[in-house]
């Protein structure tokens, strides 16, 4: 079904493609949020992933890749969002993103907060890599195909990133042992 | 193969929640703007472009009458060259003091010249593209500028080059992701640039090319090095530019975050790294900021830049190309500063200071930072220009939205201020202006 869209859509069908996009666009706009971690951004990422995809999409000569190049693309908007674009006021911080109610949340609020602070400190790239790895739960090659890097390379980085937020869930657990006893499970 | 354990778990049940779930607000939003940008035919894919010279067939031609058409040729110049020597204009030299020239700026999405005075104001190009960043060359006989095709295609813009009056535009780059940073070479013969490439990964790369198109522009610099804002060093050796995202083997001692200062010889060897770590430039004002200035005298290179200690606050850096030492801070707040610059005769530099509540002021002052004082307030905070004979800078007015205006000042307070109208800004935004909005022609004295 989804091959017949990308075909029409890419012979200039614009309802074709609407439907595309409707379809995608509340994952996309998830993994924005995460790896840019401000709503506005992933918002502006989100927009030029299809805007580009739409532009392009002629060009793309396999139809059943087109969801792993409009992963691709959105990964390349967020990097660009992280890295140059700049369309606020510089001091202002980036903004935490709107979290939901985790009254019944299966993590620990310290665990948490280690978590996003460990997250934060990632890079562009690794915030993509985990996002891509553990949130859209892609196998690795599909990883190496959004980032187009060998896929040895993701795993070495995929390492790296995980480690950097293990050691931050560590840390905070160090800290915590004094005043709570004992480390959560 | 990676195996998954508790911790993993734990951080996909993190991003899950965190995440949250539902369609966003904004789908109608995107849809109506699809509707407006055009599909692009497979074939205009910018990898597909060949240059015409790979096309030419080879003439081969016999030798002898070849040499001596060649003399005859070379007589010939020599007499016309003798001939009109005496009625070309001279040309200004690359650094130090010259006469002040035309200001090039963006008004309307359109470039347009004139005097400082506002004087024979003209607009350069007619088009439906709207242009950006316009660069005089060091010789005042050209100026580079971005065209993008429209507001929809920002983010992939053509360089152009073209004579002073906008004669014989040449398209160096066509429609290229990331296309920014133009600096002309001391002899105005080369021009450095960066623009994304799409493997390894999608990062800046740094290119040199010939200001008149002849050739393709050459990658240079370290493959694996994300690289952006080359600027060339007043002797045409070296390229000085910024990197982000930056290796270990790149950049020792980062710190844990990732922007570094570097210098290389023009050809992409000797890569050094001058700030990284502690004290490094501040990488994301770069689309906007001036990041880096050499001094005229190649000894020295602003940059603004943060310290991890306070990573809120932009500061204006100095640092040896030679290496040896660390930056030093060189403005003494309070608030943010951003955009130094030299003035033509290396005796002084000109920034801007402030906060986003209470404005931006235009500060001149010695190079060591001291004798600051302010020149114009309520400015952008793109940098000052300095005007090619030092007496005075040119600043855009803080207010970027539909109209707006250019404020000429002199930095000693002796003769008028000058204020050049501009309008229509694109989207109002810093980014969408950036730091080359204001061009100053230097001719000969």
């Amino acid at each position: 079904m989804d091959r017949d869209l990308v075909v029409r859509a890419s012979g200039g069908d614009r309802d074709a493609f609407a439907r595309l996009v409707a379809t995608r666009i509340a994952r996309l706009d998830a993994a924005a949020r995460l790896i840019t971690r401000d709503p506005e951004r992933a918002k502006d990422a989100v927009q030029e992933a299809f805007a580009r995809a739409w532009r392009d999409l002629p060009a793309l000569r396999d139809p059943e890749r087109f969801d792993a190049w409009l992963r691709r693309l959105l990964v390349n908007a967020c990097v660009d969002e992280l890295r140059h674009v700049k369309r606020r006021s510089f001091e202002v911080e980036l903004t935490d993103v709107q979290h939901p109610a985790i009254a019944d949340s299966a993590i620990a609020v310290a665990d948490r907060d280690a978590l996003e602070r460990g997250f934060r400190r990632l890079d562009p790239e690794q915030r993509s890599l985990i996002v891509l790895y553990y949130y859209l739960d892609l196998p690795l090659p599909e990883v190496a195909a959004a980032l187009r890097l060998p896929e040895g390379t993701i795993k070495s980085r995929l390492f790296r990133a995980r480690a950097s937020l293990r050691a931050a869930l560590d840390a905070d657990a160090r800290e915590r042992v004094p005043i709570e006893g004992s480390r959560p499970a | 193969m990676i195996v998954r354990d508790d911790f993993d778990r734990m951080v996909t049940v993190w991003l899950d929640e965190t995440a949250g779930a539902g369609v966003p607000d904004y789908l109608d939003e995107t849809l109506e703007g699809l509707a407006r940008i055009e599909q692009r035919p497979a074939w205009m894919r910018p990898w597909r472009w060949l240059t015409m010279q790979l096309a030419m067939p080879r003439v081969v031609i016999p030798r002898a009458p070849l040499y001596l058409a060649l003399l005859a040729l070379l007589l010939a110049l020599v007499l016309i060259g003798v001939a009109i020597a005496g009625s070309q204009h001279r040309l200004p030299p690359p650094y130090g003091i010259a006469a002040n020239g035309q200001i090039a700026f963006i008004s309307d999405g359109q470039l347009w010249t004139s005097r400082p005075d506002g004087s024979d104001s003209r607009q350069v190009t007619i088009d439906s593209s709207v242009k950006g960043l316009p660069v005089w060359s060091r010789d005042g006989t050209r100026i580079a500028f971005l065209s993008y095709a429209s507001p929809a295609s920002a983010a992939v813009p053509s360089l152009i080059v073209a004579n002073a009056g906008g004669s014989n535009p040449i398209t160096i780059v066509a429609e290229t992701e990331g296309l920014r940073h133009v600096s002309f070479s001391p002899d105005s013969r080369l021009l450095a640039f960066s623009y994304w490439i799409v493997y390894p990964g999608q990062r800046d790369r740094i290119f040199i090319g010939p200001a008149d198109g002849s050739t393709t522009p050459t990658q240079v610099g370290d493959p694996d090095l994300s690289a952006f804002y080359p600027a060339f060093s007043p002797d045409g050796t070296r390229l000085a530019f910024v990197s982000d995202l930056c290796q270990p083997t790149n950049c020792p001692n980062t710190g844990g975050s990732n922007g570094a200062l570097h210098v290389m010889r023009v050809d992409g060897t000797a890569i050094e790294v001058l700030a990284s770590g502690q004290v490094q430039p501040a990488i994301d004002v770069d689309r906007w900021a001036r990041l880096i200035d050499w001094s005229p005298d190649g000894a020295t290179i602003l940059f603004t830049g943060l310290d991890l200690d306070d990573p809120a606050t932009r500061s204006i850096y100095a640092v040896d190309p030679a290496g040896g030492a660390p930056p030093r801070r060189i403005d003494g707040g309070p608030g943010s500063s951003y955009g130094a610059t030299w003035s033509p005769d290396g005796g002084r530099i000109a920034y801007v200071r402030g906060d986003p509540a209470s404005g931006w002021e235009a500060v001149v002052a010695r190079p060591d930072g001291n004798e600051a004082r302010v020149v114009a307030r309520d400015v952008a905070r793109f940098g000052p220009q300095w005007s090619p004979d030092g007496t005075r800078i040119a600043a855009v007015d803080r207010s970027v939205g539909a109209t707006g205006s250019i404020r000429i000042v002199p930095v000693d307070g002796e003769g008028p201020t000058f204020t050049l109208p501009i309008g229509g800004l694109t989207t109002g935004s810093e980014s969408a202006v950036g730091v080359d909005s204001i061009g100053w022609q230097r001719t000969a004295e």
